[in-house]
């Protein structure tokens, strides 16, 4: 056809098109040019977490968006350090108990004032107590099974009687309730649903500008610490996934970040060795939870043969990256909670004995078949379903190796790659078989002994369990668990504690793995003064509340 | 006249059995959003945390399966989207507004670009059929669509955006030197942040149109009537273009209608890449959430979208070929 030498009157169409679209691009990067590399900033750039565009709520009893809100413009009458488990006076600033310990009597701090002016008083603590009365859905902690009332006899004074002593609650009162203004919150109707778009708090920050991509807080000129508030902007950009806040933190436009990335010493910090920093202090612990309410797993001496047979130091070096060290035994954080350490533990480790496991095996009755699969008396072979998350690249190496582990051992494992929802599911329904999931942490070891062994947070197979998803029902553990919130004298929670720590190590109710640990990424080119190793004075990752306040607080300029 | 009735029942019927499927689906997946909630925050909860979630979100409410689908039909008709859980308490339709601009410009104006450029590519490279761009190409950009977008999107990032910084790494605008409005600054700062994302979109989704194009021009180019225009004398872009293009563009101007209707899901593995703004990321963090009224909202937005592209299909279609024209006209 004669027609092809049409388009030799316009050679290549398709390099037009992609030198027009060059052409383009380096006209907009031209641009883009200024404004880039200012030396000393007045800000830091904060990720937290990646999950999107935000809503502009700041109210700190909503789940969706904590990051801007829960400690930089809401605080709380106590600090805890998660870290070393000190406490420090906040907005109280003294709590005293009453000698039957029903009684908690708060001292509030006076001249605090919020950041519209407005003086801070007892009357707004009785307030947001009060709320949370009022509308359960904002009752995250579950403060009022325990409380039967709040009053304020002045204003510096706030008194919270108990149903019974129960110490532990100290920790949701003091250091997880965030004051609310009456002045304000008394008008909104349903608290629980106020979005609070333009917050009022009595914390270091408040709000300067709000996009969906990017939230900017700015020094609170009223806060009551107001001298110690050297960063005088904080901005929150918004990110859809890991990848690309991964890279804006490599590229230094972040100074304060929270990211699992595998390889960070050659992706993070040989960029800058000088400035880019990472630790990774534990936070709590990884868990292979197995459902002791179901066939094999109520057998003791499946569960030692499954523990037996994981090789966590691969676990730790492969699918952590060495981040994450082996968890203890006594399923206690260390450091965190050493004074909780009961000394007959405190040098016992996990080791991955093929041997021993393949005795216990064979101790419950087990034999090996001809495919090298154990199976039981009846001939039922012993063969299970390991659920893990899709996207979780860590965890899904991790359930891999244990799956070899245990196939080594001659236990045939399905590794269940499942969605967040699905996975969160089994383990409240207790439809799963053996599981990954990490606990619960708070200031003690308690707070994970609490929700992982309570029998009260578990519930029968098809029913949700709050966080008791092992199924573990023991009215022993159930009375130390007791025992120690009864009580704040240390002797007597130590006892509770090595109690709990027998049953952790004798019973196995869930198999400890990896201390799970706090991500955090830090640049030190325009402020200094971050938490690291030998700085504990707060749990440093951005999405820790209120310890974000504290590391904010503690920031001075680079010189 | 009946005709038209009989298309507008159609599409009333089709989607009323969207929306009822929209209703049911999501309902199907086994979870809750106070649980979905749960495993967001990481066990950095209390064990107590679950039941004032489940109070939040209205988990538990004793209302039958019936109620929900009657009270949301209602909700449907009165306009009311209901309020999103994952961006509570921000109302759907506001996390829809708030998303949809984004993701209008970005697909719509993508998919414009690579659909004209693709067709013509497609019916140049069928008009110079057995020729050097022929064969180099269709194959070329085969090869590129081949690998996984999200592999080159990544590498797009990692190589203009990263290594070279070229172009922005995220966001859709610079927000810290940039206010969203009509002003110079926020559109060029826009446009750089679009340019990355909507090049690697084009390089997908390009071959699809040059290909479907280029297949269907060689067959138009055997007909009698192409080569009596040739035998006429008529000039080369002619016959091209109003001869054999012109009868070859149906099946392209379907697939374009139809994609238009999915403009508005938006592009999740685009928006995931570059953190872009857009509906696809709402609409991910919405089935991860159990966000249902959202997901809903979604959806429904979608199925309008896709229904009315159709339609303009059928229109465009009565324009375009003299033979659909004249059997409606009888």
């Amino acid at each position: 056809m004669t027609g092809r030498r049409f388009g030799q009157r316009r050679p290549g169409w398709g390099s037009l098109l992609l030198m027009s679209l060059m052409a383009v691009s380096m006209l907009l990067s031209a641009c883009n040019s200024s404004a880039k590399h200012v030396v000393h900033r007045n800000y830091i750039t904060v990720v937290a977490n990646a999950s999107g565009d935000y809503t502009q709520s700041f109210n700190p009893y909503n789940t969706s968006n904590l990051t801007t809100s829960q400690g930089v413009i809401y605080e709380t009458l106590l600090f805890f350090n998660r870290g070393d488990e000190s406490i420090t006076p906040w907005l109280a600033t003294g709590y005293q108990y009453s000698s039957d310990l029903t009684q908690v009597t708060f001292t509030i701090r006076s001249g605090v004032k919020w950041s519209d002016g407005q003086p801070f008083s007892s009357d707004d603590v009785v307030f947001t107590l009060n709320l949370l009365k009022k509308y359960p859905a904002m009752d995250l902690n579950g403060l009022w099974n325990q409380i039967t009332s709040v009053t304020a006899p002045d204003p510096s004074t706030v008194v919270v009687k108990l149903k019974a002593p129960f110490t532990p609650l100290l920790w949701s009162l003091g250091g997880q309730t965030y004051m609310l203004p009456k002045h304000i919150w008394s008008t909104v109707g349903d608290a629980s649903t106020y979005a609070d778009a333009n917050p009022v708090g009595t914390g270091p920050y408040k709000l300067k500008s709000f996009t969906p991509q990017l939230v900017v807080l700015t020094k609170n000129p009223n806060f009551w610490q107001a001298d110690k508030v050297k960063v005088q902007e904080v901005r929150y950009p918004a990110f859809d996934s890991n990848t690309s806040a991964e890279l804006a933190m490599n590229s230094g436009t972040v100074d304060w970040a929270a990211i699992y990335t595998p390889d960070i010493q050659k992706t993070y910090v040989n960029r800058d060795p000088a400035h880019n920093h990472y630790w990774f202090p534990p936070s709590d612990i990884l868990m292979l939870f197995v459902n002791t309410a179901k066939y094999p797993f109520n057998q003791l001496a499946v569960r030692k043969a499954l523990s037996l047979a994981i090789d966590r130091d691969k676990l730790s070096k492969v699918a952590e990256s060495g981040y994450e060290p082996l968890a203890s035994p006594a399923g206690i954080v260390l450091p965190n909670d050493q004074k909780f350490m009961a000394p007959q533990y405190a040098n016992l480790q996990f080791t991955m004995d093929t041997n021993a496991a393949q005795q216990q095996l064979a101790s419950a009755g087990f034999t090996k078949g001809s495919d090298g699969i154990y199976a039981d008396k009846n001939g039922k072979k012993l063969s299970m379903r390991l659920d893990v998350v899709t996207g979780f690249t860590d965890w899904i190496t991790g359930a891999q190796i244990i799956a070899s582990n245990l196939k080594a051992l001659g236990i045939d494992v399905n590794v269940n790659t499942i969605s967040q929802d699905a996975w969160q599911n089994n383990l409240s329904m207790g439809t799963f078989d053996i599981s990954l999931c990490w606990t619960n942490p708070g200031p003690s070891p308690y707070f994970i002994f609490d929700a992982l062994l309570r029998s009260t947070n578990s519930a029968p197979v098809g029913q949700a369990a709050n966080s008791n998803y092992e199924r573990w029902n023991d009215p022993a553990v159930d009375r130390l668990l007791d025992q120690f919130a009864q009580s704040n004298d240390l002797a007597t929670q130590q006892q509770a504690m090595a109690g709990i720590e027998q049953v952790m190590v004798d019973q196995l109710p869930s198999i400890p793995l990896l201390n799970e640990p706090y991500w955090y990424e830090y640049n030190t080119s325009s402020y200094v003064g971050w938490p690291d190793a030998g700085h504990l004075y707060a749990e440093p990752s951005p999405y820790a509340y209120p310890d974000d306040e504290i590391v904010l607080l503690h920031l001075q300029p680079a010189s | 006249m009946r005709h038209l009735l009989r298309r507008a029942a159609f599409y009333a019927v089709a989607l009323w059995v969207a929306v009822t499927l929209n209703f049911v689906i999501p309902r199907l997946s086994p979870g809750n959003p106070a649980q979905a909630m749960l495993a967001r925050l990481h066990g950095k909860a209390s064990p107590q945390a679950i039941h004032a979630l489940e109070i939040l979100f209205g988990v538990n409410t004793h209302a039958s399966l019936w109620e929900q689908y009657v009270q949301y039909l209602g909700n449907l008709l009165h306009g009311d989207l209901g309020v999103s859980v994952t961006y509570l308490p921000t109302p759907v339709s506001q996390v829809i507004t708030r998303d949809l601009f984004w993701t209008l410009t970005l697909v719509g104006v993508t998919l414009v670009i690579s659909f004209v450029i693709g067709t013509l590519l497609g019916a140049l490279v069928a008009w110079r059929h057995g020729s050097a761009l022929d064969s180099i190409l269709p194959p070329m950009f085969t090869f590129l669509s081949a690998i996984p977008y999200f592999w080159v999107a990544l590498i797009f990032l990692y190589v203009f955006g990263f290594t070279l910084g070229w172009f922005p790494i995220y966001g859709g605008y610079d927000a810290d030197t940039t206010t969203p409005g009509m002003n110079l600054d926020f559109i060029v700062s826009a446009l750089q942040h679009a340019v990355l994302p909507a090049f690697t979109i084009i390089i997908g989704s390009i071959a699809g149109w040059i290909l479907g194009m280029r297949n269907t021009m060689i067959t138009t180019l055997a007909e009698d009537y192409v080569l009596m225009a040739e035998a006429k004398g008529l000039p080369e872009r002619r016959i091209m273009l109003t001869y054999a293009a012109r009868n070859a563009i149906l099946p392209n101007i379907t697939s374009f209608a139809l994609s238009l209707g999915f403009v508005v899901s938006g592009a999740l593995l685009t928006e995931i890449v570059f953190s872009y703004p857009g509906i696809g990321y709402a609409l991910l963090q919405a089935v991860e959430n159990h966000d249902y009224s959202l997901i809903e909202g979604i959806f429904l937005l979608i199925v309008i979208a896709v229904l009315a592209a159709n339609f303009l299909a059928d229109l465009a279609y009565v324009v375009l070929d003299p033979r659909v024209r004249h059997e409606r006209g009888r």
